[in-house]
């Protein structure tokens, strides 16, 4: 039987020159789009973070044959810090093994794919080919929120 | 710059809903918001082939380097919204790697990732972990993502029919 979720966004903007919150552009920003999803499996977890690379997700755990479309999943993150003074980057990269630091730079070590600062959130689609990781500036307790969902039809 | 506000909610009935039932015994009820500073706004509906086609190269947006430092981590980047528009067929989405060669392995480091090629290892379609695919959006699935601008946002229709991506790149002000 299936099982479904339904993610809603809204992205909303004011004119650039709104006295209030003004935007980026000329007219006002009003994107909306929703889908429901046909999910099983539910892994919520809040996550320590480290200064090291840590995986968050490993793709073997829930998948062995990464058909397109068919084997894989939605991940939620929420970086659950609000205070952009002591609160921490926390960085995401997506890859068959960790790379020790994602913030480095230089040749090796620019594995993340994205930072979330303190209250940022992102919502995408993962298709469990390689693992996803975390890694953070600094080390702090119950920093990050994750939230997989898994396809219904992954084996 | 300017100030957007995404807002996401995720809801699901319980599972013994006799509509729509949920995944979890209980329903699901989870909103997020944050105000986002932001400059340039980019935006484009691309039709999708079986072929990948770059969509964003990372080094062009970041000035130059896809090797950002760790200050730029906190500076560099943008938030992605993407939206497989078609009503048929799946999209292949690749943000490809700066410092991953084709075969998945190779360390490179550089400004100009390999372009994922219609076939062979390394391909969008791939069904192994050395494809440079990230994730599938069927039609009318979407994405919202900060980006670091490291390596390339890559996209290929599944079948040849093709299929339309819409997306907005908001860069970080």
């Amino acid at each position: 039987m299936a099982k479904y979720i339904t993610p809603t966004l809204t992205i909303t903007s004011n004119k650039y020159d709104a006295t209030t919150n003004p935007g980026p552009t000329s007219s006002p920003l009003a994107i909306s789009v929703t889908d429901l999803l046909d999910v099983t499996e539910v892994v919520s977890k809040i996550v320590t973070v480290a200064t090291s690379d840590a995986n968050l997700f490993d793709a073997s755990d829930y998948s062995a044959s990464v058909a397109a479309g068919t084997d894989g999943g939605f991940i939620f993150l929420r970086n659950l810090g609000t205070d952009t003074t002591s609160g921490t980057n926390i960085h995401i990269s997506c890859g068959t093994t960790g790379d020790g630091e994602l913030e480095d730079g230089g040749a090796a070590e620019a594995f993340r794919l994205m930072t979330l600062q303190p209250g940022e959130f992102s919502f995408f689609a993962w298709d469990m080919e390689q693992d996803v990781h975390v890694d953070a500036v600094k080390a702090v307790d119950d920093a990050l929120e994750a939230i997989l969902f898994v396809r219904t039809g992954t084996a | 710059m300017g100030i957007i506000k995404p807002t996401l909610t995720l809801t699901a009935n319980s599972s013994s809903a006799t509509t729509d039932a949920g995944p979890l015994s209980i329903a699901l009820s989870l909103s997020v918001t944050d105000d986002l500073t932001v400059d340039t706004v980019t935006s484009e509906i691309v039709s999708l082939t079986d072929s990948p086609v770059q969509i964003k190269d990372g080094s062009a947006l970041s000035g130059g380097t896809e090797t950002p430092s760790t200050a730029a981590a906190n500076q560099i980047g943008g938030f992605i919204y993407l939206k497989n528009a078609g009503t048929a067929k799946a999209a292949y989405i690749g943000l490809v790697s700066n410092v991953i060669e084709n075969d998945g392995s190779t360390v490179l480091g550089n400004d100009a990732p390999t372009a994922p090629g219609a076939t062979g290892a390394g391909h969008l379609a791939e069904a192994a972990n050395t494809t440079l695919r990230t994730f599938t959006l069927r039609p009318g699935e979407f994405a919202f993502f900060p980006w670091d601008y490291t390596g390339d946002l890559y996209a290929e229709c599944e079948h040849s029919d093709g299929t339309t991506l819409e997306y907005f790149l908001f860069d970080r002000g």
